[in-house]
């Protein structure tokens, strides 16, 4: 049928389809920023468009019932490359990161102020109430109106972006625009799928319906003869190549443990098959006659399951070691079952698939029975966190094709340089013939450091050399991605009783699911991340991860650290309790400071042994104080309603700045011709700024504005190595290289400055705007002749500066949060009144953005604590494949009172005293809120989500 | 899979469509139900209620109409909607799907999720239905929400034209219990009664319980009328008792019948108090 209808002020006339949703006939039409992230379920808003004056979902309209209408799309907010105020002033606040719904936003929000040129918080609120923001956790799109609202009227900002810090500075710990801003707000094309070619063929998989099973063969023959269909992949033609989704440090401290597809299926939802076809269509139909011959086995799911005598086996394979192997390797793999395939650990990590121990460790500073033994008091206490999904609003998805015979890779990844070797690993193919581009990031959160698609898409396109591209669904993201780890962590705690801590145990353990990907170090964190808080003598931990049937788990933004600091932090505050002592005051006297030798680091290295380092720079002193005041620490609030009880809870959180002694950073940064600069940076932006970072480190050296330095990152081809943006590494590693390049260069054009001015070096200086000065004679030299001159063919070649970074010393970011809320003791309904982050991240180098990403990782710990749950049935369904029945936070659970705070804190490592900020902030939430529950109808959730069906059960309202 | 689209003339027409499509024919208003991932309804024709002038509100005497077209935006910006219904229309927490979704969508999906049945039918909410019956004639009726709710099936194929709503007001509270917002909701539980001379009487009290249904608390109504419970909380342990629940995502069997209990003494408790202070209804 033919519709007429006017999209951003220009006719349209279409011949569609009568099942066709409005926002695939804008698509059709190149309005790219009307995406989708939720496969029409209606929730996540990425799909908002204006029509008649009302925001809608595209996708919840069909085309037909559009006809005559006038319909805006975020397109016409930005006209020939210039935004409009409110495009502008959402960068400016910050909230512009991984921006997959900021086209939306920023169309909402313009709505919003045409009719409504004075909103409140509410009316806010409410028209980004049905969009999800995972990213930056809504806070500063207050912030974004009010700018904009400020600029419309005057004709600039009034009110202060973020606080400011280091006023010597120009660049760093300013507020500047976010270099990929534009791009990303305005909708423009950015992402995997805005690069994939026309005529691509796509790519489905066909998943396991069992949580445990063997497979007897798949039978493909009639799928194969559905036209389109190109190939199937399956465990019977795939390569025989072990290895591991995480994109980790190599030699990985995690098993290979899977093939691209395994005999075993060891969840529901794991791969079975791979239909390649010219279209979906075809793909799905040819999906449906594959049959597929199971053995059906029984299935675990939890820790208590596969810890259990005779418990099903879930990986039972053949164990090999590339180092180490033990002696009794050979009875320990007798009488296998080859339909097990096999388990390969680059190095020991004391595993025993036997009793599907996947990996565990061990580690003791003093002597904890002796600290117990002096305790006054002594508790030991069991916490659960549950099964959590990162949501990254852009699912994983990539698109692959062949070029002059190598593979090129179009992928949403945190670890290009991982995933290239994981890539040509599976491929059988050097990484010369590999080209991995990584493309703006709608949303990583560590999901995006596993390897969950590109393996088995390379792998296609790589026998088919057919372009491919490939998309999860959202119930795929949850089903088969990387989730959190759910785990078990008891705390035995003792203290004296004026609260000095004098015997800490923790025993971890995690359930890693079917595959063993950051096993080790996920479940460490829980330890590593935490323990080092306390400067008790006696401490001692033991991690064992366990092999399950559940969905995968992986990393997830903090890594273990929030549920260890879960049960760390709840411990001492139960444990204050019982001294009758103030929990703050407890966690003042027994907090690190700067100098304070972290011994227990020895024992908490990554499957080797760590380095012990001193507390450096640290604010956690700081953080506890000021938060104290802002909350109003000590004092009782009560409501009107008695129904409702108010508490207050803190916690205080660490996490690290990348993996010293693992990672490894390097960069690039060339002079152009015209005296502006190009950086190569391996570091892999997330949406999170680093490419902001790299940018103004450069700036800041050479004295240029950011507009004339340009980068390219996490492109394999064309910048060098970095292990990927993961452990909070970007800021530290990535940056410190950038830093170390543009230094190498200032060295380098100082140097060619010299000889081309006749002049000793030590009388020439860099200065704004990018111009050789001599102190001696006042002469001038600008970069663009500098380089002009240097490339004339007699000049002495291009200027390229290099940096590489790697160190031992640890920069670790501190903090506290605080929670107040309210507790109904009849609905047991939890509201989060106020909620204070401060954190010492060194020297925040990007303020606004830093504020933002504590505000979303601090909003999704909230959302882990109270509401999102993945729920499986007895067979191992996930009954929560989507964000409705998930429960994601939206702007309804924003806290009424959000503040994040940056404590100022120079780092001696750092690059210019920068830390990392946003991991850190998902440590808090939990035992704070937890502990502010306590305070306030005195129970304590020992498990993760606190619903207020919890609350009535330990209140004894029902059973 | 939709195969055909087409916008609807006349009630008649569409109707009359209806009757032959067998079940694969089926309304469309503002889609967010039929076009939503997972959706409850199977059709393979849309008709689109977009051209039947069903969006007014209207007073109409001491009774208020409300078009099914109508969308809950709409009835949040009308100044003649009573606030018990824009108390109800808010537990839809997304403002985009708000400025989409219909009342009379919202009737017909029927979920046990429900954002406004329990509201409406303790308002004691009719039904503006268009109907063709056996001789192939076109015939609106109106019927009380109660009892196109008891006949459910019987009205797979009528043409909801609009909802009614008795002015002289009663006192009607709702309460959604969902673990954030926009997540389904265990119970939705609503309690109405009318006023007269400072007293409360005609009681009626409707839930919404997932997986369970829409359930009427009829005993509990008889009961509050016939004074049966001295204090409101007295309601509580009796409320559920004849509700078979059932554990799901949202909740426990005991979760869902304790705070439905709970809450049907706590609304009672309410409705007394803001009687007595001569509250605005
Ligand atoms: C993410 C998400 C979550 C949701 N959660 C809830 C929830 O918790 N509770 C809830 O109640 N709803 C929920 N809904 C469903 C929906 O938004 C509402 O029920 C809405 O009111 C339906 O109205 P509509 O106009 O969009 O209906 P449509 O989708 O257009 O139609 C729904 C049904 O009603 C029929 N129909 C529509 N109009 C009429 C009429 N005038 N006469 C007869 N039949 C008619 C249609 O044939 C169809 O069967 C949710 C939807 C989404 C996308
Ligand atoms: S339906 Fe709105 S983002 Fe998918």
């Amino acid at each position: 049928m033919i519709i007429h209808l006017t999209v951003d002020n220009k006719e349209l006339q279409a011949d569609i389809l009568s099942g066709e949703t409005l926002r695939d006939l804008l698509v059709s039409h190149g309005y790219i920023s009307v995406r989708d992230s939720d496969d029409k379920e209606g929730f996540a808003g990425s799909d908002t468009v204006i029509l008649n004056d009302r925001p809608v979902y595209a996708n919840l309209m069909l085309a037909a019932m559009a006809d005559n209408a006038v319909v805006r799309t975020p397109h016409s907010l930005s006209d020939k490359g210039s935004l409009s105020i409110m495009q502008q002033a959402m960068i400016d606040s910050g909230v512009v990161q991984s921006a997959y719904n900021a086209p939306a936003a920023a169309l909402l929000l313009t709505w919003l102020l045409e009719h409504n040129s004075d909103p409140t918080r509410e009316d806010i609120k409410e028209v980004l109430s049905g969009i999800f923001i995972r990213d930056t956790g809504y806070e500063h799109y207050f912030l974004a109106v009010k700018l904009a609202q400020e600029k419309m009227e005057t004709g600039h900002y009034i009110t202060p972006i973020a606080p400011e810090f280091r006023e010597h500075l120009d660049y760093i710990g300013k507020v500047k625009p976010k270099v990929d801003g534009r791009q990303l707000v305005a909708g423009w094309k950015s992402f995997v799928e805005d690069r994939v070619e026309p005529g691509a063929s796509t790519l489905i998989l066909l998943r396991s319906p069992h949580a445990h099973a063997y497979i007897n063969s798949i039978d493909i023959e009639q799928a194969l003869k559905v036209p389109g269909v190109i190939t199937i992949i399956t465990a019977f033609n795939c390569p025989d190549v072990y290895y591991m989704s995480a994109g980790q440090g190599n030699p990985e401290p995690s098993p290979y443990d899977r093939r691209l597809f395994n005999r075993k299926v060891r969840h529901v939802g794991d791969r079975v098959a791979a239909i390649v076809a010219k279209t979906e269509e075809q793909a799905l139909k040819a999906k449906e006659l594959i049959t597929v011959d199971y053995e059906i086995l029984p299935a675990i799911f939890t820790v208590e399951e596969a810890m259990a005598e005779d418990a099903p086996i879930v990986q039972n394979g053949k164990v090999e070691f590339l180092s180490g192997a033990p002696d009794d390797l050979e009875s320990y793999n007798s009488d296998i079952d080859e339909r097990e395939g096999k388990v390969i650990y680059p190095f020991p990590l004391h595993a025993d698939i036997r009793h599907n121990v996947a990996a565990a460790a061990h580690g003791a500073i003093g002597d904890v029975e002796k600290g117990f033994e002096q305790a006054d008091a002594l508790i030991e206490r069991t916490y659960q966190s549950s099964q959590i999904q990162c949501t990254p609003l852009e699912p994983h998805l990539v698109f692959t094709k062949m070029d002059n015979d190598r593979l090129v890779v179009h992928a949403s990844t945190q670890v290009p340089f991982h995933l290239r070797r994981i890539v040509a690993k599976v491929c059988q193919i050097p990484e010369n013939k590999v080209h991995i581009i990584k493309e703006k990031v709608g949303g990583g959160y560590g999901s995006k450091q596993d390897i969950l698609v590109e393996d088995v898409v390379a792998y296609a396109t790589y026998i088919t050399r057919e372009p491919i591209y490939y998309r999860n669904t959202r119930e795929e993201e949850f089903i088969a991605n990387s989730t959190r780890h759910p785990m078990r962590v008891t705390v035995k705690m003792g203290a004296k009783k004026d609260g000095t801590i004098t015997g800490v145990y923790m025993d971890v353990r995690a359930n890693t699911g079917p595959y063993g990907n950051h096993c080790l170090t996920v479940p460490m964190n829980a330890c590593s991340k935490t323990l080092p808080l306390l400067t008790c003598p006696n401490m001692k931990f033991d991690v064992t991860t366990y092999y399950t049937n559940i969905p995968p788990t992986g990393a997830y933004q903090g890594y273990g650290a929030p549920k260890g600091s879960y049960a760390l932090m709840t411990a001492l505050n139960e444990l204050a309790d019982q001294l009758c002592i103030d929990p703050l005051e407890m966690a003042m006297k027994n907090k690190v400071d700067r100098g304070f030798m972290l011994e227990i680091l020895k024992s908490l290295g990554e499957g080797r042994e760590g380095t012990v380092v001193p507390v450096g720079s640290c604010g956690l002193d700081k953080a506890l104080k000021e938060g104290a005041k802002m909350i109003n620490w000590g004092v009782k609030e009560r409501m009107d309603d008695p129904e409702w009880h108010v508490g207050k809870g803190f916690a205080m959180i660490q996490q690290g700045s990348g993996l010293p002694g693992l990672d490894h950073s390097t960069c690039d940064v060339v002079l152009n011709t015209d005296g502006t600069i190009m950086i190569h940076s391996g570091g892999s932006d997330l949406g999170t700024g680093l490419d902001t970072i790299s940018v103004k480190c450069v700036s800041e050296v050479l004295k240029i504005p950011m507009d004339k330095v340009a980068i390219i990152s996490g492109d394999t081809d064309t910048t060098l190595f970095d292990t990927g943006a993961y452990a909070s590494s970007g800021t530290y590693f990535s940056a410190n290289a950038s830093l170390k390049a543009a230094n190498d260069l200032k060295e380098k054009i100082l140097n060619e400055a010299s000889l081309q001015m006749e002049e000793p070096k030590e009388d020439l200086s860099i200065e704004a705007p990018g111009v050789v000065v001599s102190v001696k004679t006042g002469k001038e030299l600008t970069f663009a002749t500098l380089s002009h001159d240097a490339l004339t063919g007699v000049g002495r070649g291009q200027l390229v500066g290099y940096g590489s970074f790697v160190t031992n010393d640890a920069a670790i970011p501190y903090g506290a949060h605080f929670a107040q809320v309210a507790v109904n003791i009849r609905t047991g309904e939890i509201k989060v009144q106020k909620y204070y982050g401060l954190q010492d991240a060194g020297t925040p180098i990007n303020p606004e953005l830093a504020l933002c990403q504590m505000y979303g990782a601090s909003l999704k710990s909230i959302g882990h604590s109270l509401y999102e749950d993945m729920i499986l049935d007895e067979n191992g369904v996930c009954l929560t494949p989507d964000f409705t029945t998930y429960g994601v936070p939206m702007t309804s659970e924003l806290p009424d009172d959000f503040k994040m705070v940056l404590i100022d804190e120079d780092d001696e490592f750092g690059p210019y005293g920068a830390k990392s900020i946003s991991e850190i902030a998902t440590n808090g939430a939990a035992p704070a809120i937890a502990n502010a529950i306590h305070d306030a109808v005195g129970v304590w959730m020992r498990s993760w989500p606190f619903t207020p069906e919890k609350i009535l059960k330990e209140l004894g309202k029902i059973s | 899979m939709i195969g055909k689209f087409t916008k609807g003339e006349s009630p008649k027409q569409i109707l009359q469509e209806v009757q032959k499509g067998k079940g694969l024919t089926r309304l469309i208003a503002g889609g967010t139900e039929i076009n939503r991932l997972g959706s409850s309804v199977a059709a393979d024709h849309l008709i689109s209620l977009q051209n039947l002038s069903l969006n007014e509100i209207r007073k109409e005497g001491s009774l208020i109409s409300i078009g099914a077209m109508v969308t809950f935006t709409e009835m949040l910006e009308s100044d003649t909607i009573p606030a018990y219904l824009k108390e109800a229309v808010r537990f839809c927490g997304s403002f985009t799907r708000r400025n989409m979704a219909t009342i009379g969508g919202n009737i017909a999906a029927d979920r046990d999720d429900s954002y406004l049945m329990p509201t409406l039918l303790s308002a004691k909410a009719r039904v503006l239905l268009g109907d063709i019956s056996i001789d192939g004639k076109y015939n609106e009726e109106d019927i009380p929400l109660r009892e196109y709710l008891e006949f459910r099936d019987h009205f797979n194929d009528s043409l909801i034209l609009a909802v009614i709503l008795n002015r002289p007001q009663r006192v009607v509270l709702s309460k959604r219990f969902a673990r954030s917002v926009q997540s389904n909701a265990a119970v939705t539980v609503s309690f109405g009664a009318s006023v007269e001379d400072g007293t409360l009487s005609d009681f009626r009290i409707f839930a919404a319980v997932k997986g369970t249904g829409i359930v009427r608390l009829s005993h509990i109504e008889e009961g509050i009328a016939n004074r049966q419970f001295v204090e409101p909380e007295d309601v509580a342990p009796s409320a559920t008792q004849n509700i078979a629940f059932v554990d799901d995502i949202t909740g426990s069997s005991s979760y869902k019948r304790y705070i439905l209990g709970s809450s049907v003494a706590d609304l009672y408790k309410q409705s007394l108090s803001i009687v007595e202070n001569g509250g605005d209804l």
